[in-house]
């Protein structure tokens, strides 16, 4: 091993060479890290010097050190499971379980202990109670863009789309709806629901009713909102029933209708809960 | 590091045995040998603690002389960048989801109201000197340990390693997966920009989709309803806390558990059931290992320096009423994704309770996936009536129904994940995105079963082929067998040549 | 730049679905083709400016190759500004656009266009059509800045359209731009501009190529799919020059593409991968240094007892 012929001390060059090329490559990140640094030149010079001292070592070891094969034995299969020690394990713990009121006296106490722990970990967070059947829209509420301005009629051509809030929550998470303008004669609602969208104005929560995610993607030429995050497909016109996609829920209509002044107030909350389902979602 | 607590004199590398020691003197040297520097020291500690005697055991170990063998120590590395790189960038980020007003040098969002995380990511990014390396260089490491672990994974699997003395340590490596998932998407969530906002949101509404607890679990864990300030400073918790812990930890079990009971290896000359041939763990092992260690972070910071990932900046701050196209998770993830998107519209309501749409392919499906993995030692068990001690691996063909599940559970997978980019792939092969998910419910019927038969089938004629070469002595014995797992995740055989 | 090859060809980024034409090659699963059907009925019904389009690249080719050739010799025909626009609108658009922009069976009434759309359409090469059945995605224009100008003069004087935006970058609000962006246009453009599937066949396209009065005319317009928005004139200059500054965005973190995302990153996580255990099989690669044969020791070994023996 520590003979030196000269194929060993080639090699042992080459090793060398190898962890010099790291060190150089050290320092001059240490140059380019102190001269102000650039990410690319960084990386590269890290990497060089990572590598180098990789390459040096896996060299070492394939041409310097021996690498002939070696043979271990294994325990045998029957010296692992040792069933004396089994027994005798077993017998002292039977003194422990034949016990059987003080076993059961015991698991109660852990229960009693267990539900002691539960009250922290209800801590972390408000019983859910009816949070995810409503949202902060009311009766007269107008509807607000981002900057929290009111949203006029006007501002929406035909073909258009604009992201809405209850006043008073521009950026509300459950609020957050889409006011889309349609030629009137389209829309094929429910004849109770015609009256929430005047004049081919027409609301819907933008809050998927698969998974939650903003439905904000609009085919205007097929009156189709789409979610980007699992194609679900709903139609404007329909009352945005899902029309592709594993959302199963039509998007919930939020009911309108236009002031003089061309404001958009809400003439309720959405009559359904929005956003993803939960199991007892038709408790409502 | 021990010197500074030991009295003068008694100390350094090349300071004699001290006289208070009451170890015998076990210096190892001979009349003819004077001791090196390196032996004083190792013998200073052995003096103390003893542990030469196992040490020199434990050198002794034998490790199996194959490339796939080091798949596990791969995911181990990308595990330590890991840690390193994260523990840089734990220093610098903050997990504050108030609102600020971004100031940092970035102008375009000069004044926009971003929350304290986002923008201490974007102080990582532009204004730490090498965080936006760092942070790359965590971020493809992360990407690249799930995909070490997950050929690790398949290693195991196709070769039959997971057999008994060794389903306890194939659970624990289960386990482990699972905590690497959970740092990932935790991870993916802290510096919550648009997309990490974005997966968050459907998560809790898997969460929600649980039927009874479904409310319950979501207001606990993201402390209140969605979207909440406080869901980043829990998340971090886990990210940089819990779950790194019980990795070590996990990791540790695994090594210990693997170094007790040794490894396993291919067939090959002088490989028997009852013994493990290859190089000792020093030096062989220990420079192959160290060497690689040093080749995985070069690799990593290699590609982390030079392809940009994640740039937030693009992205822009998580608002809630927004989502873009196309809106992935990372890749690990891509299979959840792919099945919610697979999901059919179908939200009954049984008995009064709603079964929301999310819940079969987000939660029930993954659960019984995951559930067949690792339960698989056991099931196999039960189908094969093989009980018995296996150390030595089986090439997968020796094992057509074992090798067939796997190739069509591979399938699964990969459909899965390939569905979670429906929409890029329409984009890139010129069909209607609805279209492509309809394939991909047609293919995720059909394919696992083809696979499984046309695989089954071949796995057996080549069993059969070597059998009767066997038989017919043109050949005594099987060959070895390497294992080359191909990009479409299919396995072929090749001979092994040493 | 790092890009997908398959990603680079802008064609495929805004072509328009149709049912399977002749020799499109038809889409590969069953559904598809049922789809398109109503799409085709809503896009005839609603008067769409688009045409539909056949599914296959080659149709695409043919009208980059077909709608610039016969065109260059209306040009010299120029008698008075008015005059030309007609010429122009008879030979490229009428056929089917019918007379005076009432449409026809082949294409639908573009009477009120206005000059934003036309010069939209005009500008990014999308009009002409080969045929009617040919996509309407971005080509290279067929007409000279003068002639697009008359043509657009003349289709605008039809009827009631939005005049062409005068879109000025310089000195508009980045920041402004880059909110109107992420709320406006990334959901379906992607955060980047890549461009995306946005359904029913549509893809939004890349904006990797539009300038600034196409980006205004776009947003007033909403040509084709796209939705409209009424957005004020200091907006859509902050929009379009967000769109610029995409388009030449630092990227610190080395090579990008502006199809960014993490399917991407996926596929070069997956290559590195592949790189890593390469560098696994190096590291594990094991030179022969000669001695006795291997299965003779073990021969030997089989029989000894010594569990921790391993030989040193």
């Amino acid at each position: 091993m520590s003979q030196s012929t000269p194929e060993t001390s080639r090699v042992e060059r080459r090793i060398a060479l190898s962890f010099g090329i790291s060190m150089i490559a050290g320092f001059a990140l240490l140059a380019v890290y102190l001269s102000g640094g650039q990410t690319q030149l960084e990386a590269i010079l890290l990497a060089v010097s990572l590598g180098g001292i990789g390459v040096g070592i896996i060299l070492w070891s394939q041409r310097l050190l021996p690498t002939e094969l070696h043979v271990e034995q294994r325990h045998p299969a029957a010296e692992v499971g040792n069933p004396e020690a089994v027994r005798e394990i077993v017998a002292e713990e039977g003194a422990i379980t034949r016990r059987s009121l003080l076993i059961r006296a015991l698991g109660g106490a852990f229960a009693g202990l267990a539900a002691a722990l539960a009250i922290p970990v209800l801590s972390l967070g408000p019983a859910p109670g009816r949070s995810l059947f409503h949202t902060p829209w009311r009766s007269g509420l107008r509807m607000v863009g981002l900057d929290g301005k009111p949203i006029k009629a006007g501002d929406v051509p035909v073909g258009g789309i604009v992201t809405g809030f209850p006043e008073g929550v521009p950026g509300s998470a459950d609020g957050q709806a889409l006011l889309i303008r349609v030629e009137p004669g389209l829309l094929r609602l429910a004849a109770d629901r015609m009256a929430w969208a005047p004049d081919g104005y027409v609301a819907y929560s933008k809050l998927c009713t698969h998974a939650g995610c903003p439905v904000g993607l609009y085919r205007s030429l097929e009156h189709r909102l789409i979610c980007p995050c699992h194609q679900s497909t709903f139609d404007v016109l329909d009352g945005a029933q899902p029309v592709f996609g594993p959302a199963a829920r039509p998007l919930p209509q939020l009911p309108i209708r236009i002031e003089a002044d061309g404001t958009i107030v809400a003439l309720s909350d959405f009559t359904e809960p929005v956003g993803p389902a939960f199991w007892n979602i038709h408790d409502g | 590091m021990a010197d500074g607590q030991q009295p003068a004199g008694a100390s350094g590398p090349g300071a004699p045995v001290p006289a208070e020691s009451n170890a015998p003197e076990r210096v190892p040297a001979t009349e003819s040998e004077r001791p090196t520097e390196l032996e004083r020291v190792v013998s200073w500690f052995d003096t103390r603690l003893g542990l030469a005697t196992t040490a020199r055991v434990a050198m002794r170990k034998v490790f199996p002389d194959h490339w796939s063998f080091l798949l596990g120590e791969v995911a181990l590395f990308a595990f330590v960048i890991l840690v390193l790189t994260g523990t840089y960038l734990t220093l610098f980020y903050t997990p504050d989801g108030r609102q600020v007003t971004y100031q940092g040098p970035y102008q375009t969002l000069q004044g926009a109201s971003v929350s304290a995380a986002y923008a201490s990511v974007m102080r990582l990014s532009f204004e730490v000197e090498a965080g936006l390396l760092m942070r790359q260089v965590h971020h493809w490491t992360a990407l690249v340990f799930l995909g070490a672990i997950a050929a690790h994974l398949a290693r195991i699997f196709f070769t039959g390693a997971f057999r008994r003395p060794r389903e306890v340590n194939y659970l624990v490596g289960i386990g482990l997966l699972l905590l690497a998932l959970g740092e990932g998407i935790t991870g993916y969530s802290l510096p919550d920009d648009l997309l990490s906002g974005t997966g968050l949101r459907i998560i809790d509404s898997v969460i929600l989709s649980v039927p009874f607890v479904g409310p319950w679990v979501a207001s606990l864990f993201f402390g209140g309803t969605f979207p909440t300030v406080g869901i980043l400073s829990r998340l971090f918790v886990f990210h940089v806390m819990l779950l790194p812990g019980l990795l070590i930890g996990g990791v540790t079990v695994h090594l210990l558990v693997l170094w007790l009971q040794k490894h396993t290896q291919y067939r090959g000359p002088g490989a028997r059931e009852g013994n493990v041939v290859g190089l000792p763990f020093w030096p062989g092992q220990v420079f192959r290992s160290a060497g690689l260690f040093f080749l995985t972070a070069a690799v990593m910071t290699l590609v982390a320096g030079l392809i940009q990932i994640n740039p937030v900046w693009l992205y822009g701050p998580y608002v809630p009423y927004v989502a873009t196209v196309p809106a992935q998770p990372d890749w690990y993830v891509g299979w959840l994704e792919g099945a919610l998107r697979l999901g059919l519209p179908i939200e009954p309501t049984i008995l009064g309770v709603t079964i929301p749409s999310p819940f079969v392919p987000g939660v029930l499906i993954p659960g019984i996936l995951v559930g067949i993995l690792a339960l698989w030692p056991f099931l196999e068990a039960r189908l094969t009536h093989d009980r018995a001690e296996h150390n030595l691996l089986d090439p997968p063909w020796r094992t057509p129904i074992r090798t067939a599940t796997g190739a069509a559970g591979v399938a699964v997978f990969l459909l899965l994940t390939l569905a979670g980019g429906n929409d890029v792939l329409a984009v890139m092969l010129d069909m209607p995105v609805e279209s492509v998910t309809m394939a991909f419910r047609v293919l995720l019927i059909v394919a696992p079963v083809v696979t499984w038969l046309v695989v089954y089938r071949m796995a057996r004629d080549v069993r059969d082929g070597y059998e009767r070469r066997a038989r017919t002595g043109t050949k005594p014995e099987p060959p070895a067998v390497l294992l080359v797992r191909g990009a479409s995740g299919g396995f072929r055989d090749m001979e092994n040549e040493s | 730049m790092f890009r997908l090859a398959s990603q680079t060809n802008p064609e495929m980024h805004d072509r328009l679905p149709a049912p399977p034409t002749g020799n499109a090659p038809a889409p590969a699963s069953a559904p598809a083709q049922r789809r398109a059907a109503p799409v085709r009925r809503l896009l005839v019904a609603y008067g769409s400016l688009l045409l539909i389009g056949g599914l296959g690249l080659g149709a695409v080719a043919s009208v980059v190759g077909a709608a610039s050739a016969p065109l260059g010799q209306v040009g010299g025909q120029a008698v008075t500004e008015a005059g030309r626009g007609a010429n122009l609108y008879l030979t490229s658009c009428a056929a089917c656009h019918g007379v005076q922009g009432a449409g026809t069976a082949n294409g639908p009434d573009i009477r009120n266009a206005g000059a934003a759309l036309t010069d939209f359409m005009l500008r990014t090469g999308r009009m002409p059509l080969a045929d009617p059945g040919a996509p309407a995605v971005r080509g290279t224009p067929a007409f000279s800045d003068a002639d697009r100008q008359a043509l657009v003069a003349y289709v605008a004087s039809f009827g009631q359209g939005p005049a062409i935006p005068n879109v000025v970058t310089s000195g508009a609000d980045l920041r402004a731009g880059l909110e109107l962006f992420t709320s406006n246009c990334a959901a379906c453009h992607g955060p980047a501009g890549g461009g995306g599937a946005v359904g029913g066949g549509f893809v939004a396209p890349a904006l990797t190529q539009a300038d600034a009065t196409t980006v205004g005319e776009a947003v007033i317009t909403g040509p084709g799919p796209m939705p409209r928005f009424s957005f004020s004139p200091d907006q859509i200059d902050s929009l379009a020059a967000y769109v610029a500054y995409l388009r030449n965005a630092p990227h610190p973190g080395g090579a990008t593409s502006p199809e960014v995302g993490p399917v991407t990153e996926g596929f070069i996580a997956g290559l590195t991968l592949l790189a890593l255990l390469l560098v696994a099989r190096w590291v594990a690669v094991r030179r022969e240094t000669g001695g006795e044969p291997l299965s003779a020791e073990v021969a030997d070994d089989s029989t000894a007892s010594d569990p921790e023996g391993g030989r040193g």
